[in-house]
């Protein structure tokens, strides 16, 4: 049920990512650039120097991991092409096209589904305001859930024609 | 990508985001539904206790993070939650022992 490679003991809780390391962290930080972020934004979110941060940056933004903006200074942003075409060409190498069709054919039931209980088109349009302050967390969590389905419906169709 | 980053909601699930966070885990997995299931060592509990983490994050990094431990005789759990609603700030905490809604307080 779990890994168990390191399952020897738990960690000391003063220092639980001890092993992690500068590299990993500027990855992790570069995850929340949504928006073009200086190299010293990045550099306080990972723990780490500016100088480090754009070292690791500038070999990130070689393998198309973040978008490099050019000006001074340079900013940087999670590149989503590269990640989505990362997951397509997961998809599609290891499923069939039949799995792929099954899996669009759910998440489309699944989005009707959505659609006939709100009443509209997408989970935009739904005001979450308008509703209990009792149900609207559980509201939210359908709503974030029906978003998924649409990118994740998406991203299985353009493994499918890939996978052709 | 969708712009689902423009603070808009609601957006879909940050995958990559949350298995960044399984990596920093030993014992953890993502679930069908999409989410962590973090397992926490009953070493660091009195008694017969399992707790557990269960992570969402979305794509314009708002969250939904519930803790939650099974005890002997109860369940005691708490959550911390980033989303609008017109219960609280975006921000916002609902406390143990049951993560009652009508005692959530801002953060």
């Amino acid at each position: 049920m779990t890994d168990d490679t390191r399952r020897d003991g738990p960690p000391p809780v003063d220092s639980p990512f001890e092993g992690e390391n500068t590299k990993e962290r500027v990855y992790g930080a570069i995850l929340h650039a949504r928006e073009p972020m200086m190299a010293a934004e990045i550099a306080d979110r990972a723990d780490c120097s500016a100088e480090s941060a754009r070292t690791h940056l500038s070999f990130y933004a070689d393998l198309g991991i973040v978008i490099r903006h050019e000006g001074s200074p340079a900013k940087y942003e999670r590149n989503d092409d590269y990640f989505e075409w990362r997951r397509v060409n997961n998809l599609a190498r290891e499923h069939t096209v039949d799995e792929l069709q099954a899996r669009v054919s759910e998440l489309t039931d699944q989005i009707e589904a959505y659609r006939d209980e709100y009443g509209v088109d997408s989970p935009a349009e739904v005001d979450v305001l308008k509703f209990d302050a009792e149900r609207i967390d559980d509201i939210y969590v359908d709503l974030s859930e029906w978003a998924t389905a649409l990118e994740e419906r998406r991203l299985h169709e353009r493994a499918r024609k890939k996978a052709n | 990508m969708v712009p689902a980053d423009d603070g808009a909601s609601p957006a879909p699930i940050d995958r990559l985001v949350m298995e960044w966070m399984r990596s920093r885990f030993a014992g953890s997995r993502m679930r069908g539904r999409l989410y962590l299931h973090v397992e926490l060592s009953g070493d660091y509990y009195l008694g017969e206790v399992s707790a557990r983490f269960e992570i969402c994050w979305y794509r314009n990094d708002d969250f939904a993070v519930h803790y939650q431990e099974e005890r002997q005789d109860r369940t005691w759990k708490c959550q911390w939650d980033r989303h609008p609603n017109a219960h609280n700030s975006r921000d916002h905490f609902h406390p143990a022992p049951t993560a009652s809604r009508t005692d959530a307080a801002d953060a």
